[in-house]
C-alpha cells in the first residue's frame, strides 16, 4: 500500500532525477510536471518545491526554458531537456539503480556476517 | 549556452495532460483568495528586489508563479509558502551587491545633510553660530546612527508592515530624549560651531547623492519585464514624477527647511 506521503528526505533525494525523467518525452510546463509526478505516486508536488529545482537545473544547463504565448498573457513556460540534461538523466538513472539495488540487497540480506 | 531541446523535439513531442491549458484552469477563486494572492505577489516582488534579482528574472518568476497558480487553483501561500522563503529558494542570479548598498548609503548621506540644514539654516540667516546643547547632541547622535544603519536595515524597513504603535514608539524614541533633556536643564549650551561650514557640508551631502543618482540611473534601469514583453519605451508621467521625487526628496525637503529659515527669520524679528 502506498503511504499518504513519502518521507521528505526521500523526496529530496529522488525528486530532481524524477523531474528530469518527466521531461524526457518532450517539453512541458510546471503544472504538467507536478501532475505527472502526482499521477506517478509521488504525492502533491507544490510549486514552491518544483520551481526552485527547475531554476537550479536551468542554471546548470540541464534544461532550457521557453515562454510560449497564451491568450491575453505571457502564456506558459515550457521546460525541455538539453543534451547535457539528457546525459545527466542517463548518468543519474544508472547510479540510482545501483543505489536502489544496494539498499534493497542490504535490506534483504542484512549486514555481512 | 545549452542546446535548446525544444527546437529539436518540436511541439508534437510536448507532454500533454488532461489538465492542459484553459480547460484545466480551475474555475473561480474566492475574492479573499485573490486579495491574499495579490498581497503575496507584491511581497514576492519586493523580496526578489531586496535580493537584488534582475528585473527580467523577477518578471519571469512572477509569471511562472501566476501560471502554476492558475492551474493549481489554490492560494499562493499554499502553493509556494512564504514569499520571503520562496524568493530565497529560487536562488536567482543577482546584480552586484555594491549597487544595492550604494542606494542605502546615498539615502543615509542625504538624511545627514538634511539634518545639517535643520541645525544651521536659521543661524546662518541670522548671522549666528550654531549652539550645541545636550538635546541637539542626542538628536545628532540619533540621526548619525540612523544614517549609518540605514543601508544595513533597509531590507528590514521595507519588509516592515507599518503599524500605528511603531510610529508612536519611533516618535517617543526620536523626540523623547531631546524633549526630556530640554525640560531638565539640557538647554545649556555646551559649545558653538560656525553655521557656514555646516551649511557647506550639508549642501554637499544633499546635492551630491541626488546628482549622482540622477546621472547614473534612469527610469529605464532594470525594469520588471513580463516574459515576451518589452520595457515601456517611455514610463508614465506618474512613474517619472515618483522617481524624480524619490531622487530629489532630500533636496526638496532641504528647500522647505530653507524657506522656513528665510521666512521665519523676519517673523522672529
Amino acid at each position: 500500500m502506498q503511504p499518504k506521503s513519502w518521507p521528505a528526505e526521500w523526496m529530496r533525494a529522488a525528486l530532481g532525477l524524477c523531474v528530469l525523467r518527466t521531461l524526457a518525452p518532450g517539453p512541458t510546463y510546471g503544472y504538467a510536471i507536478a501532475s505527472a509526478l502526482e499521477s506517478a505516486g509521488f504525492g502533491v508536488i507544490k510549486g514552491g518545491t518544483l520551481y526552485p529545482l527547475l531554476t537550479r537545473f536551468e542554471a546548470a544547463g540541464w534544461i532550457a526554458a521557453e515562454w510560449r504565448p497564451g491568450a491575453g498573457g505571457p502564456g506558459r513556460k515550457y521546460f525541455a531537456l538539453t543534451d547535457s540534461g539528457q546525459h545527466e538523466l542517463s548518468d543519474q538513472s544508472g547510479q540510482w539503480k545501483l543505489f536502489a539495488t544496494t539498499v534493497h540487497d542490504h535490506l534483504q540480506k542484512g549486514p555481512a556476517a | 549556452m545549452p542546446d535548446l531541446a525544444i527546437e529539436r523535439l518540436g511541439p508534437s513531442m510536448m507532454t500533454s495532460t488532461s489538465r492542459d491549458h484553459e480547460s484545466g484552469r480551475r474555475g473561480i477563486r474566492s475574492e479573499q483568495t485573490a486579495t491574499n494572492d495579490a498581497t503575496w505577489f507584491d511581497e514576492f516582488t519586493i523580496e526578489l528586489r531586496l535580493l537584488a534579482v534582475r528585473g527580467n528574472d523577477i518578471g519571469d518568476a512572477v509569471a511562472s508563479a501566476r501560471e502554476f497558480l492558475a492551474d493549481a487553483g489554490s492560494s499562493a501561500e499554499e502553493c509556494f509558502g512564504s514569499p520571503k522563503r520562496y524568493a530565497a529558494e529560487l536562488n536567482l542570479s543577482t546584480v552586484p551587491l555594491k549597487a544595492v548598498n550604494g542606494l542605502g548609503l546615498r539615502a543615509g548621506l542625504g538624511v545627514l545633510g538634511l539634518f545639517g540644514f535643520t541645525l544651521s539654516a536659521l543661524p546662518l540667516v541670522q548671522g549666528k553660530a550654531v549652539k550645541i546643547d545636550p538635546a541637539t547632541l542626542v538628536v545628532v547622535a540619533a540621526v548619525g546612527i540612523v544614517a549609518v544603519l540605514l543601508p544595513t536595515f533597509l531590507k528590514v524597513f521595507v519588509r516592515m508592515r507599518l503599524r500605528i504603535w511603531m510610529i508612536v514608539v519611533a516618535a517617543v524614541l526620536g523626540f523623547g530624549p531631546s524633549i526630556a533633556l530640554s525640560l531638565w536643564g539640557g538647554a545649556r549650551v555646551l559649545f558653538t560651531v560656525p553655521a557656514l561650514p555646516i551649511v557647506i557640508v550639508s549642501t554637499l551631502l544633499v546635492l551630491v547623492p541626488a546628482i549622482w543618482s540622477q546621472m547614473r540611473h534612469s527610469p529605464h534601469d532594470d525594469p520588471i519585464i513580463e516574459p515576451g514583453g518589452a520595457a515601456e519605451l517611455r514610463p508614465t508621467v506618474s512613474t517619472r514624477l515618483f522617481l524624480g521625487m524619490m531622487t530629489w526628496s532630500m533636496v526638496n525637503l532641504s528647500i522647505v527647511v530653507w524657506l522656513f529659515a528665510l521666512l521665519g527669520e523676519p517673523l522672529e524679528r
